[in-house]
Formats: structure tokens, sequence, C-alpha cells
């Protein structure tokens, strides 16, 4: 019995057929590899043949995939028909450090539980909240207010038998600077955290110190790398950083980037982690074929030290 | 056209004053293809622009895609947010595309299809109607001489939400509502001195001639676009829709394809892919199996003066579209 399970988050753009079935004749058309990436049929045929049991999703998925297929129930019933399971869902708890906002900002987030449990899945990682530029620095009760929120949709997540789980980003108004009083705010009993290696890296944080420290609360993780850690605050807090304008990558395919992934396992087996993994492979050019790059450096690096 | 001589200037321009500009939408910028995270960045762009003045095009339609203003996605040009992000101002970046060989933003393309998305209308109207004011307003500052604003949501994804247990009169009062906000958005444009031009799609509830029942309703300033592959979609032939509509066809888009809809996939909720078969609806011009060169004809043959924008919305290659394009255009069209 394995202990890690291996999800892929999804970053394939809206994919509009659920299958195609005159794939020579549609290919013909064209005789481009657009037939490759143009139904779910194929995209989930590849998680399964490259070994990522799960898929995780995004608001950005659902719509086009949900009036596709009708409903979340049905695009599940689809997936594991090929093998594969929803892991979880990507959230954004918008407007959460902003208290007059908070009851909108609890009805999103209940209905990202729903929609969660309608596909099957546990994890709603949830990003805290809205970008610095524009919001950052928060005060202590803006900080309090982010907290307050996310405690909040994780009970109800609970009692769904979903996981919220913190997903830190680099650019967002809970930074650096307040990361960790955000945490050590949230009621442990409803919030967890998913490990984005990546994003913790980029905001200025040691990956093994991080985990280290916090192995409690972590549920989760998104897999990447990144070939620039610690990224100054004048990048971090400015405008729509996310996606640079000259193309620069934030973030890369593990073992492509400079984080100790090798030492991050070993502490996985250290504190007997148990749970889904999922590769997130954004801002690559070609999202197949960094999921096999991925998984060669999963089986050949880190499969080794725990599995 | 035995004596044209092939400068840049006039080989975008009929004796009628036709001018052919090139669209934006060849950039797939919602559905998954090989390199398409390039295209959220602002270098893509910046590069792309030479190459379009190279394909012999210095007129340009763009969409307005309010999607990139929720995404961190500034360096896609599509809202005046975005612009403002990038070049401080549209001034700015008109002048940016100036310098690049563009001399003009000719027209933008508004949908409210990203606002179909849940089962409140409320929130649909009301939200279309902010982004599509938001839209005129940009035209208006980019200098286009039109906006083409798509007058509904598509059937089948209307029907995804609000067909399942919606009263019998639904589509009575969702076009409405439509009729309203367009008369709304009629009273912006001309405030800014903008055309307001209806853009037909076939997946659309005013489908091909059924348009034509509304009109009334309308103010008359409104105008009607033209999308060859649209009107031939709805069963429509796009030479007897420009006479029998001439004068009022605000706008004009030269798009081809070979896809019949046999199966009502108009119907469906993701019309632009056919469910029952797949295939590439929406092909580079010359491509397809329409008679573009007639339906040009029969638009010179008028004082037509408008644009006629080149489209290749579903293309597996923007390079080769506006080549493609380039050479249909001077082999067949500037030839008749």
């Amino acid at each position: 019995m394995k202990n890690i399970k291996y999800s892929h988050m999804n970053h394939w753009k809206n994919i509009p057929y659920k299958k195609i079935d005159n794939f020579r004749e549609f290919y013909y058309e064209d005789k481009t590899n657009t037939a490759y990436y143009t139904d779910w049929d194929r995209i989930l045929r590849y998680q399964k043949a490259l070994g990522f049991d799960g898929i995780e999703l995004a608001p950005w998925d659902f719509p086009e995939l949900l009036p596709l297929f009708g409903s979340a129930k049905a695009f599940s019933e689809f997936a594991a028909e090929r093998g594969i399971v929803v892991s979880g869902m990507f959230h954004l708890i918008d407007k959460s450090h902003d208290s007059s906002h908070y009851q909108q900002t609890i009805d999103e987030g209940k209905r990202a539980v729903d929609l969660l449990v309608e596909f099957g899945g546990v994890h709603l990682n949830s990003a805290p909240g809205n970008n610095y530029f524009g919001n950052g620095p928060l005060n202590r009760d803006q900080i309090k207010a982010a907290a307050k929120v996310i405690t909040e949709i994780g009970r109800y997540a609970t009692d769904q038998g979903v996981e919220i789980g913190i997903h830190n980003e680099f650019f967002l108004a809970i930074n650096k600077e307040n990361h960790k009083e955000y945490i050590e705010l949230t009621d442990p009993r409803y919030v967890h955290y998913c490990m984005d290696t990546a994003q913790v890296a980029l905001l200025g944080e040691d990956i093994l110190e991080f985990y280290d420290t916090y192995h409690e609360r972590i549920n989760n993780f998104h897999l990447k790398d990144t070939a620039t850690p610690k990224l100054p605050d004048d990048i971090r807090h400015s405008q729509d950083i996310e996606i640079v304008d000259d193309g620069t990558r934030w973030f890369w395919e593990p073992g492509e980037g400079v984080l100790d992934f090798e030492g991050l396992y070993k502490l996985l087996k250290k504190h007997n982690f148990k749970g889904w993994i999922s590769l997130e492979t954004d801002q690559t050019p070609d999202l197949l074929a960094s999921m096999a790059l991925s998984r060669y450096y999963i089986d050949q690096k880190l499969n080794p030290i725990y599995k | 056209m035995e004596n044209f001589t092939r400068n840049h200037n006039q080989s975008n321009t009929m004796q009628n004053q036709i001018k052919i500009g090139f669209s934006l939408d060849m950039i797939n910028m919602h559905h998954q293809e090989p390199n398409r995270n390039r295209q959220e960045s602002k270098y893509y762009w910046e590069e792309l622009y030479p190459l379009i003045v190279a394909a012999g095009f210095h007129g340009i339609e763009m969409p307005f895609d309010p999607f990139w203003i929720f995404r961190g996605g500034s360096g896609v040009p599509f809202t005046n947010y975005c612009i403002d992000i990038k070049y401080k101002n549209v001034d700015n970046y008109l002048k940016y595309l100036k310098d690049k060989g563009i001399d003009k933003v000719a027209g933008i393309n508004f949908s409210p299809q990203m606002f179909m998305r849940n089962e409140d209308l409320n929130f649909y109207f009301g939200a279309s109607g902010h982004f599509g004011g938001e839209a005129i307003r940009f035209a208006s500052e980019l200098g286009c001489d039109y906006i083409n604003v798509t007058p509904t949501a598509p059937y089948g994804l209307i029907t995804h939400y609000h067909g399942k247990n919606a009263e019998a009169h639904w589509e009575k009062d969702f076009i409405k509502r439509t009729i309203e906000m367009i008369n709304k958005f009629a009273e912006t444009a001309a405030q800014h001195s903008i055309k307001l031009v209806l853009k037909n799609e076939y997946w659309g509830l005013f489908r091909g001639n059924k348009i034509s029942e509304y009109l009334s309703e309308m103010d008359d300033s409104i105008r009607l676009n033209i999308d060859t592959a649209h009107l031939s979609i709805s069963g429509l032939n796009s030479v007897e829709f420009f006479k029998e509509h001439a004068p009022k066809i605000g706008s004009v888009n030269l798009t081809d394809t070979a896809f019949v809809d046999e199966d009502d996939i108009w119907k469906t909720a993701n019309p632009e892919y056919p469910e029952t078969k797949a295939t590439q609806v929406f092909r580079d011009l010359g491509f397809g199996n329409l008679d573009l060169i007639s339906f040009y004809q029969a638009l010179n043959k008028t004082d037509y003066d408008g644009w006629v924008i080149c489209s290749c919305r579903q293309t597996r290659d923007p390079m080769r579209a506006l080549l493609r394009s380039r050479s249909f255009i001077d082999n067949n069209i500037l030839m008749t």
C-alpha cells in the first residue's frame, strides 16, 4: 500500500469535447496535434498512463466543463471509468480581509465546498485572499478577518467531509510578513494547509523548515519547482506579477529548478505523510511533456526515498 | 483591379474604399493548445503586431474580454484595464501600435457569453450590461469605427442554466431583457460616437433571419454585422442577406467554414465544438467551402465603405493563418 497518491492539478485550459470518436478524421482535417488535446477522454488517459490517478480542478474549468458534462457528478463518473478520481479543487477566498464582505465570501466558500462534494473530492485548496498589489500591507484586523473567514468555511467543509487547505501564493496580500501569523490565527481543527512547494519557496520560506514546522497542518501538496526562490518584496508586491511581461517563468517541473525535493521526501518519510500530492505544472508550454518529465523524476529520484 | 499595385496602403483598399483588416480572435485564449502559455504575456502580443503588418494588414479588430481582468493576465490587451496597466493609457497603446505599423483598431467585439455561468439572470444581465458599456467606452478610446456586440449567450448555454425548471416563457422574457440591454448600449454608443453593430452568431437566440423579427424594437442606429461563416451555418446566403439588409450593414467578418449543422448543434452548450462529431468549424480563409469571392463581389458593387475583417478564429497556427489569409485576399478577393 503506497502512502502517496499522485494527482495532477489541471492546467489544461478548456477542453471542449468529452470524447472524440472520429479521431482519425479529425486529425486529417488539419494534420496538426490539435486532436491530441481536445477531449477529456484522452487527457484523462494520459494522466492514468503516467500514474496520476487524481485530478484537481479549478474554477476556470467549470464554465465549460459543467455544461459539457451536465453535472459535476457526471464528470466524476466519466473520470472514474478511466481510473481517475477528483482529488480536490482550487478556490480563491475573495476579499477575505474585508469584513464588510464576510457573508458573501462565506457563501461563495460554501458553494465551492458543495461543488467539491458533488465531484466527490476532498481537498478544497484555497488561496487565502486577494493580491498584495491593491490590498497590502494588511493590518492585524484584516489578517484576523481573513483567518476568521477561512476558519468558518473550514468548519462547514469539515461537516461535509471536505478538508480546506491554505494555498498561499507569492503575490497575495497574505505574504511573507504575515503568512505564519495568518496560519496561527486559523483553527487547526478546521483549516489545513496545502503546501505548494514553489509558492512557499518564492515567498521566502525554506521548504524543508516549513514542512518540518507545519507538518501536522499540511495535508496535501502542490508539487512544483522554481529557479527563483526568495523573491524580493518589490517583485512579490507588484501588480499582476504571476504572468510576467517578458515570459519569465516562476514555476518549473520538479527537478528542473533548484528546490530540494529529495530532502523534502526524507521529511515526508520522517513524518509518515499519507495523502495526495498534486503535480502542478502551470506555466509550461507542454503539459503532456511536463507530466512525463515529472513522472520520470518521481520514479527515479523520489520514490526510492518515500512512496 | 488589373492595375493594382501591391504597396501596403493600396493592398488593403478597393475602389469603393472597403478596408481590409485582421482579427486578433485568431489567438485562441480559452482552449488548450501547445505553447498557449505564451499568449498570456505582453511580449507575445508585441511580437505579433509586426507580423500582422508583415502579412500586409494595417487594421485590426480585437475581442473585448473581461476574463483577463480577473486572472491577473493583463498582458492580454483585451480590456482598457489591461491596456492601462501595461501602457499607462490607451493613447500610449495606440502610439505603440502605430510605431509597429498598425494604423487602426477598426472595431472590437463584445460577447456576454462569459457571464452565463450560473442560474442568476440578474447577474448575467447586470454583468453584461456593465461590461458592455465598458467595451463601448474602450472602443471609443481606441478610436474604433464600430463595436460588434453579440446579442445573447449561446442558446444551449442559456438552457443549461435556465431551461430545466424555467417557466414556459423564459425565452420571451430573456429576449425582452436582451433588447432592453441592447437599446441601452445604443444610447451609450451614440454618446461615444461609436457604431453599434450586432454580431449574430449561429448559436444565439437571434440566429439567422430571426433577428429581423426584433429590429423594429431596437434603436434605429443599430447596425448588423455579416459574418459569412455564421450566416452559412445558420442556413443563410451571405450575398442575399447583404442585399436584403445593405443599408443596415455596419461591419463584415470574412470567415470560412465547411460545417453544416445537421444535428442542431446550435442548440448545444458549446456549439463551436460540435458534440456529435469533432470538427474545426471555422477554417482559415480559403480552407472552407464558402464562396467568399461572390460575397466580396456583391459587397464591392455597392457603396459599402466599411471594414472587412478577416477572421480565422479557430486556426491551428496563427502565423499560417495570417499568410494564408493574405494569399487568399491577394489571389482571390483583390483580383476579382
